[in-house]
C-alpha cells in the first residue's frame, strides 16, 4: 500500500548524462537538489535527459547516493570511504552542480586531512610545486614559527 | 560505407580517436587546486590558526591569499562561536587592522591562556569572550597610534593594558 502511494505521488523521473556517457535516472526532487540541475530544467520545461559535462559517472554516482543518503550519520562517515584524489574531484562535482550540503561535508574531509601537516605534506597532497624563493620561505616560517609547534611528522 | 581494404585504416583512426578522447576527459577530470582559487578559499576557511599560517608557506598562491584574504581570518576568528556578532562589528575591526591582526594579537594568545596545546579547541566561544578579544583589539589599536604620534612617552609597556594577552603563571 505504501508502495502504491510513493508511485503515485513520485515526481516524474529524469536522465542525467555523465561525462563518459553512462546514464542515471534519478527523480525529480533528487535532481532538484543539484541547483545547477534545477536551473537547467527551470529553463527548459520538457527536458529529459540532462549532459552533466564535467563530471564522470563514477562520481555521480557517489553524488546521487550522497543526496539520497545524506544526514548527520552518513555525513560524517562519508568521507571516510574516498582518497584524496576522489574527494577533490567530488568537491569539483558538487561545486559544478551546486549542492551545499555536499560542498560543506568535503571541504571539512579535505580540511581535516590537511590541519596540523608540514607544507611538504600538503604540497604533495595538491601536487603543488613550491615557488618560494628559499629567502622567502625562511622569513615565511620564521613569522609563523607558533604555526608550526606541533605539526605532524610526516 | 567502409570498403573492406580501407577497414583496417579505418580501425586504428578510430583508436586513436578514442585514446585522445581518453586523454581529454583525463585532462578534464585532473582536479589541481590552484587553478580553483573559490574552492581552495573554502577549504582555507575551515583550517585551524596553526595550519592557516603553515598553508602560507605552501606556495606563492596560498600566501597571498592568507595575507590578502581577511574573511578568511574572520571566519577563524568567530568560527566558534554561537551567534555571530553583528555586522556593525567588521568595520570597526577593518578600521583598527583587519581579522588576521585580531587574530594574533587577540585570539590566540587568549586560546592559548584557556587550553596547553592550542588545537584542543573544540568548546564554543561565549559572548563575553568574543567582547573581550574585541576590547583588547581596540586598546592595542589605540596605544599603536599614540606610540606612533609621539604624542604620549614612548616607553608604553607600563601602562599598556596589552599585559592582559599575555600568558600568566599562578
Amino acid at each position: 500500500m505504501a508502495e502504491e502511494k510513493s508511485q503515485a505521488s513520485s515526481s516524474k523521473m529524469l536522465t542525467l548524462k555523465a561525462s563518459d556517457g553512462v546514464l542515471f535516472e534519478v527523480e525529480l526532487n533528487i535532481a532538484k537538489e543539484m541547483k545547477t540541475v534545477q536551473a537547467y530544467i527551470d529553463d527548459c520545461e520538457d527536458i529529459e535527459t540532462i549532459p552533466i559535462p564535467n563530471v564522470l559517472g563514477k562520481h555521480l554516482a557517489i553524488v546521487i547516493e550522497y543526496i539520497k543518503k545524506t544526514n548527520e550519520e552518513y555525513d560524517a562517515e562519508f568521507e571516510k570511504q574516498w582518497n584524496m584524489d576522489d574527494l577533490q574531484l567530488l568537491l569539483l562535482a558538487a561545486n559544478y552542480l551546486n549542492i551545499s550540503g555536499l560542498q560543506e561535508c568535503l571541504c571539512k574531509a579535505i580540511a581535516k586531512r590537511i590541519e596540523n601537516k608540514s607544507p611538504e605534506y600538503v604540497r604533495k597532497v595538491f601536487n603543488i610545486e613550491n615557488d618560494h624563493s628559499p629567502e622567502e620561505e625562511a622569513k615565511l616560517r620564521k613569522e609563523y614559527k607558533w604555526a608550526f609547534e606541533g605539526v605532524d611528522k610526516d | 560505407m567502409v570498403h573492406h581494404h580501407h577497414y583496417h585504416e579505418y580501425m586504428q583512426q578510430k583508436m586513436r580517436r578514442n585514446t585522445s578522447n581518453q586523454q581529454q576527459q583525463n585532462k578534464r577530470h585532473k582536479f589541481f587546486i590552484n587553478d580553483n582559487i573559490d574552492i581552495l578559499r573554502e577549504i582555507l576557511k575551515r583550517l585551524d590558526g596553526p595550519s592557516l599560517g603553515v598553508a602560507s608557506c605552501v606556495c606563492r598562491l596560498w600566501c597571498n591569499l592568507t595575507n590578502n584574504d581577511d574573511s578568511i581570518w574572520e571566519h577563524l576568528c568567530f568560527r566558534h562561536v554561537l551567534t555571530p556578532p553583528p555586522a556593525t562589528v567588521r568595520p570597526v575591526v577593518v578600521a583598527l587592522g583587519g581579522y588576521k591582526r585580531l587574530y594574533m594579537v587577540c585570539v590566540r594568545p587568549v586560546l592559548s591562556r584557556l587550553s596547553e596545546s592550542e588545537r584542543v579547541m573544540k568548546r564554543v566561544w561565549t559572548r563575553h569572550e568574543v567582547q573581550l578579544s574585541l576590547s583588547l583589539f581596540c586598546i592595542d589599536s589605540y596605544e599603536r597610534l599614540a606610540g606612533g604620534g609621539g604624542m604620549i612617552a614612548s616607553d608604553a609597556s607600563p601602562s599598556s593594558l596589552m599585559f592582559l594577552c599575555n600568558p600568566i603563571n599562578v
